[in-house]
């Protein structure tokens, strides 16, 4: 199990990094997997993207049928735009370009998400860092390079850093702590959290950046 | 739950970038039968492996702030405080937990003062809860969209 999550992980890593420097963007890391999302989208001056035009209209703004045509889609990522069309009282030809209009402006990507569980992650852990000595954030892009790092948040609170962490067992749990979140300089003191029953899950909050 | 094959792994490199691609699309250049994809996707959602949902960078809060909020609950009435807490729509995750908290939330609320009426008064009145600690995110460095939890 370990080794095909392993797998499906470097496949990933390899199509991302193609992606990456096909974008222009290898110079940021390739664990930044949000970046490469909207990487069209945040890269270039700002006067630039104000010039890039969608339906004579600003491509930041979306109206009221392009966040009903999401709201389907966050349901159901798959749903056929001839459904989504009757949802919507629109014809699918306009759902279809609507949704090829949000992607290429960088505002929307329709994903798969992978269970942890059926990626191999039997175990979550959210753990919170007290940094010392060192700058959070230097710590936090620390962590963030470790693949089994899925998240990290730098906050304002008990803790400096917020960071969800995905391991197959707990001896790997160990191992991953000792020998590789223990090498990163300034951590004083990890308080852990171990996840036992996710009774929510919504991955949209990613967006906010 | 699924064990995945190599050739489930090929038909999710192709769906975690693009879920919209047809599964005509990803046969041709797998070589595959258009069936056997669409039965392949099916198994996999049907028993919760994946699921499809759209990313924006667009919220349905203005000025969203993300706050971590630990809580301390009396354990036994841990599941019905946490079914509760799911019924909030600014939580977008919680889980029950062993080690520092009893539960986690990761809500997104408007303002500072918004958090403050959530935590204060609305997860305090709720039959079980002890007490909270907030933490305010204040920069994302790392989300890996691709790993999630299918409920």
């Amino acid at each position: 199990m370990a080794d095909l999550r392993i797998r499906l992980q470097t496949r990933l890593d390899l199509f991302l990094k193609e992606k990456l420097k096909s974008s222009g963007l290898s110079h940021k890391s390739t664990y930044f997997i949000v970046e490469r999302g909207f990487g069209d989208f945040r890269s270039g001056r700002p006067e630039r993207r104000r010039n890039r035009k969608r339906n004579q209209q600003d491509e930041t703004r979306m109206d009221e049928l392009d966040r009903h045509i999401i709201k389907e889609l966050k349901q159901d990522g798959r749903k056929s735009a001839k459904a989504i069309a009757e949802v919507v009282s629109v014809s699918a030809v306009t759902v279809r370009a609507r949704i090829r209009a949000l992607e290429k402006s960088g505002q929307l990507q329709v994903v798969a998400v992978t269970d942890f569980a059926a990626a191999g992650y039997g175990i979550l852990v959210m753990a919170g860092v007290e940094v010392e000595q060192r700058h959070p954030n230097e710590v936090g892009m620390e962590l963030a390079a470790f693949d089994q790092v899925l998240a990290v948040n730098l906050t304002a609170g008990a803790h400096d850093i917020e960071m969800l962490i995905g391991a197959t067992d707990l001896s790997s749990l160990a191992n991953f702590l000792e020998n590789e979140v223990g090498t990163v300089p300034g951590i004083g003191r990890l308080s852990p959290a171990i996840a036992l029953e996710v009774h929510k899950y919504q991955s949209e909050t990613e967006a906010i950046q | 739950m699924t064990v995945f094959d190599k050739t489930d792994f090929d038909i999710l490199g192709y769906l975690t970038e693009n879920a919209r691609i047809t599964n005509q699309e990803i046969a041709s250049k797998l070589g595959l039968a258009e069936g056997t994809i669409r039965v392949r996707i099916r198994n996999m959602i049907d028993d919760k492996s994946i699921r499809f949902t759209a990313i924006t960078r667009e919220l349905d809060v203005e000025n969203p702030t993300l706050c971590f909020v630990g809580l301390r609950i009396d354990l036994p009435k841990l599941t019905s405080s946490v079914n509760e807490l799911a019924q909030f729509p600014e939580i977008r995750f919680v889980a029950t937990t062993v080690g520092r908290y009893d539960a986690l939330a990761i809500v997104v609320v408007d303002s500072v003062e918004a958090l403050s009426k959530l935590v204060g008064e609305r997860f305090m009145s709720i039959d079980g809860v002890r007490r909270t600690y907030s933490s305010v995110v204040t920069k994302t460095l790392k989300y890996d969209y691709r790993w999630g939890r299918v409920i």
